[in-house]
């Protein structure tokens, strides 16, 4: 051959008879692996319905089978018929005030000509590096009712005498205004793309038949937008069912129990020296089975939604209303949210951090603010402060990158193989989605209490992994769906085996996804404080413990110096992540 | 000595109604240093087949020998994985790795897997295989940066770099446009014949087929209909299917005369050699090439095995002049001298030389067969 160099090396083996190819293996490993995070800590979770108190959920039957949880959990001695109202009413209110605030700020920002948009869709980012507890933690210090600085300064200015209010943040409404305040952001997210995803064809259309402009909107688009709506409003209806850092830093305080509180108070509440997790197992089940109904209506409302969806591929923009002088109305409208959601709470946090004890910032006070590095310096200090932050960095890098690898392989089978195994291991990873996180954290808190794995770091790790796989699978999905077929065929033909085509080829091509659904776990898991705090022991302190126990302690200037502390990590990680995508897509 | 031999393959793949045979029985054989087309219609079985060769899908049953090597056997339960298969092959889309270079791209089987060499050797191969496809200035070049046909070059580096038994060509130029197709066919052609490389080739092309190929296999439904030179394929057609869908034909309907010895047809009797068996009054259809006939001015009495008729329509395509005939019902494709072009209502004769006709059974399966060759022919253009 011209080529030279007549050496064939594949020459003289023979033939292996495999019934089990590589493949398959893979697919069932994936499927397994799954099955084990979703399925076993749910099952688990059921069986630990029928244990007594004081009996871990695995001991053995002859430690007592019982029904008693469930008796006493529908005789309303765990005070579910409470818990469950406020729930509904502390969801029910915070769309009531979410819903229209997204909206309306979809809307401005999509259809109409308000100024300086690109700058608005940049700051609508920035809170989603913050930490809900963060918002919670600045609205305390500025609403709590006797020292918080916008109750001072309305008292102030009224010459009030009292003691006092007028607002209190520790209330049902108080919860309800900082949740919506959090969930705008992604909700807004979600509206844009509603927005985005409808032919303008068929508004101009009604334009031209003669409908006026409000007409358009009332009569075309809202109920075309409506399934989309919906499926938004039931999605984040779930998501404040997870909701658990506000009805913690206010909740408890107000007396208002949630469900994700209430889970967590029945677990680090020891009663009479035995610990209660058959209670707390009903209360997780009954939480996931209206999760499970909640996505299912979910999902089908998206496939109703998507038939709305046209597709024209034409690639013009809907025609932007103009607002005239309005457009600065709406400008306000918005950089009031920012102001109210980022700019007041943040700076409260960053002030409380330089102060040895908390002072409202008022006039009467400025000569003699008692202002200090000491809680920057004391973390330094701290025993366990070096440790907290070490243990941070490996759970969240861990759970990202064990996460990230085990949902590539997920969809690398489900789009490749399409094996009923494959399929099955997809499917799996929806289940996550509708059970709310504190029952996914409960139920591997049942599955491993009183297993060497209890009180380490692995543990936290894989519940992050099971939380988080839902929402990463359906990136790399879809990303796996992009990636032509015959690019790994060429490398199998090359003479490279299935797994060094996965490693070399398939992961390679999908980097800039895998990156993404990396950064959005790390800092999704660096904010987590469900998972830390139904898990994590004195052995495996995480920065959300220690910037609960400050707060609860009513040392507010240290959880704040750590709350600034974890929020510009963070914004370090996802600005240098976001560069280091930008290069990989570029190259 | 043959270097791959294909038995009595077949293979099912699931659809959403159920299983769909794709191939059905496939037997052939390509001699080393062979160009062996498979040639048929999209949906037709060829690319199952190269696919199930190269090890990218298991077959149903056959056997599949590459070399000396059986790599699938249905009765010894022998499946060889694709990695470990001595073939190269060029697929439809190139498959060109958008994150590595020109020469990564072409190197990659050398760095990684069964065909890895020393790494001394990597670059001096590397650079021949760029060279034998002129691409050895483009080395350096991130593969997004290539134009379709820089792909395809690339795309056949990789597949000869490590001097496989076999290369495997799935539709290589069908997403080339119409002038670097003609360019590279003559390229490619030239590059296995130095190589002397054992190659596989499918299209649903047939100027491709017939202009590159030593051997052609035309498929259809999943099985191979004929099999033989493009001369064979072109010239002499064995199938109602290769007639219609290897370029143009013209049918004409009769039936056997009593002497046996002929075809009664609306312009006369045909005289012609009569297969074996067949019986007077049966039904036939006879087949032919444009250019099989000759094309004459009417003049004075229709003679023996000559359709008279008027010129319907002309086009004139430069190195010929195409014609067609119309005579009582029927309508005819021709061919004739553009220096002596004939005019729309011209009366002419068109004799059949009686060795360039093909006669096929005129019942409903023939007749099926021919048309959905016409139309999946017209549908390939």
């Amino acid at each position: 051959m011209a080529l030279g160099t007549p050496t064939l090396r594949w020459g003289g083996r023979l033939p292996v008879p495999r019934r089990f190819d590589q493949r398959t293996l893979i697919a069932w490993a994936a499927m397994l692996t799954v099955a084990f995070l979703v399925v076993i800590p749910l099952v688990v979770m059921i069986a630990a319905t029928f244990r007594p108190a004081g009996v871990f959920p695995l001991d053995p039957p002859s430690d007592g089978v019982t029904l008693a949880n469930y008796t006493e959990f529908f005789a309303g001695q765990t005070g579910f018929i409470d818990v469950f109202r406020n729930t509904l009413i502390y969801a029910g209110g915070t769309m009531a005030l979410a819903v229209p605030m997204a909206f309306g700020m979809a809307f401005l920002t999509e259809r109409t000509d308000v100024p300086f948009r690109s700058i608005l869709y940049t700051l609508m980012f920035v809170p989603f590096v913050t930490p809900v507890f963060a918002t919670a933690l600045g609205w305390v210090l500025l609403a709590g009712p006797r020292a918080g600085a916008v109750n001072e300064y309305i008292r102030l200015i009224l010459s009030s005498d009292a003691r006092s209010g007028p607002f209190n943040v520790y209330t049902m409404q108080g919860m309800i205004f900082v949740t919506a305040l959090g969930i705008v952001p992604s909700m807004w997210l979600l509206l844009v793309s509603v927005l985005r995803n409808m032919d303008p064809t068929l508004e101009e259309a009604a334009s031209t038949a003669g409908v006026n402009r409000w007409g358009v909107l009332r009569r075309v688009t809202i109920p075309l937008m409506l399934p989309g709506i919906l499926a938004v409003v039931i999605y984040f209806t779930i998501a404040i069912m997870e909701s658990f850092e506000i009805p913690l830093a206010l909740g408890i305080t107000a007396g208002v129990q949630v469900l994700a509180t209430k889970i967590y108070l029945i677990i680090t509440s020891v009663d009479e020296g035995r610990f209660a997790y058959g209670a707390a197992a009903v209360f997780g089940l009954v939480g996931a089975i209206i999760g499970v109904g909640g996505i299912t209506l979910y999902l089908w409302l998206v496939r109703r939604s998507s038939r709305y969806t046209v597709i024209t591929g034409k690639g013009y923009r809907p025609r932007k209303i103009k607002l005239g002088n309005w457009k600065y109305v709406a400008l306000g409208l918005v950089g009031l949210y920012l102001v109210i959601k980022v700019i007041m709470p943040f700076s409260m946090i960053l002030y409380a951090s330089f102060l040895r004890y908390y002072v409202p910032p008022l006039p009467e006070n400025f000569g003699s603010l008692p202002w200090t590095l000491e809680n920057y310096r004391n973390l330094w200090d701290y025993r366990f402060f070096g440790q907290m932050l070490v243990n941070t960095a490996i759970v969240v890098v861990a759970a990202a990158t064990i996460t990230m690898l085990l949902v590539t392989v997920v969809s690398w089978a489900a789009v490749r193989l399409r094996t009923p195994v494959a399929q099955t291991a997809n499917v799996l990873t929806f289940m996550p989605l509708a059970i709310p996180g504190v029952i996914m954290t409960l139920a591997f808190l049942l599955l491993f209490i009183g297993t060497p794995l209890y009180g380490t770091l692995a543990l936290i790790v894989l519940a992050f992994t099971a939380r988080y796989l839902s929402y990463t699978t359906r990136l790399m999905y879809s990303a796996q769906l992009q990636i032509h077929k015959e690019l790994e065929e060429a490398s199998l033909v090359s003479g490279l085996g299935n797994v060094g085509t996965l490693f070399y080829i398939n992961l390679r091509l999908l980097i800039p996804a895998f990156l993404n659904g990396w950064l959005w776990i790390v800092t999704h898991a660096a904010k987590d404080f469900t998972t830390p705090l139904l898990l994590a022991t004195s052995g495996t302190v995480l920065v959300a413990n220690v910037i609960f126990s400050r707060f609860e302690g009513g040392r507010f200037t240290e959880s704040a110096a750590v709350m600034v502390v974890l929020v510009v990590l963070l914004i370090g990680v996802v600005w240098a992540g976001r560069r280091w995508i930008g290069g990989e897509v570029r190259s | 000595m043959s270097m791959l031999s294909v038995e009595n393959l077949e293979m099912e793949y699931q659809s959403d109604r159920g299983p769909v045979r794709a191939v059905r029985g496939v037997s052939f054989e390509v001699e080393k240093g062979n160009f062996y087309t498979l040639l048929g219609p999209s949906g037709c079985g060829k690319t199952s087949t190269l696919r199930c060769i190269a090890g990218l899908e298991t077959p149903t049953a056959g056997k599949i020998t590459i070399g000396e090597e059986v790599v699938y056997e249905r009765a010894s339960r022998t499946v060889v994985p694709s990695h470990r298969r001595a073939v190269g092959m060029v697929f439809q889309s190139y498959a060109i790795w958008p994150h590595l270079t020109v020469f990564d791209n072409v190197g990659f089987p050398l760095v990684h897997g069964k065909n890895k060499v020393a790494r001394s050797e990597v670059r001096p191969m590397v650079e021949r295989a760029l060279g034998l496809v002129q691409l050895g200035h483009l080395a350096e070049r991130p593969a997004p940066a290539l134009s379709g046909g820089q792909q395809q070059r690339v795309a056949l580096a990789r597949a000869i770099v490590y001097e496989p038994d076999l290369l495997l060509l799935d539709e290589p130029l069908s997403n080339l446009d119409a002038k670097l197709r003609e360019e590279m066919r003559q390229e490619l052609k030239d590059l296995v014949a130095r190589l002397d490389i054992t190659t596989l080739y499918v299209t649903h092309d047939q100027t491709e087929a017939l202009a590159m190929s030593n051997q052609i296999a035309v498929m259809y439904e999943g099985i191979i209909v004929q099999e033989g030179s493009p001369e064979d394929v072109y010239l002499r057609p064995t199938s109602a299917f290769t007639a219609n869908f290897v370029g143009k034909t013209n049918l004409l309907n009769g039936t056997i005369n009593s002497g046996g010895d002929g075809v009664e047809t609306d312009h006369g009797v045909i005289s012609i050699p009569l297969p074996d068996g067949a019986n007077a009054s049966t039904s036939v259809v006879l087949a032919f090439r444009p250019e099989a006939v000759e094309v004459e001015r009417a003049n004075g009495p229709v003679s023996a095995n000559t359709i008279r008729g008027a010129v319907a329509s002309t086009s004139f395509i430069g190195e010929t002049l195409e014609y067609v005939v119309k005579a009582s019902e029927d309508a005819f494709k021709v061919k004739g001298d553009p220096f002596a072009a004939l005019q729309v209502g011209d009366e002419v004769d068109l004799k059949l030389p009686t060795d360039r006709v093909l006669v096929m059974p005129g019942d409903e399966a023939t007749r099926a067969e021919l048309a959905a060759a016409a139309q999946l022919a017209a549908a390939a253009e």
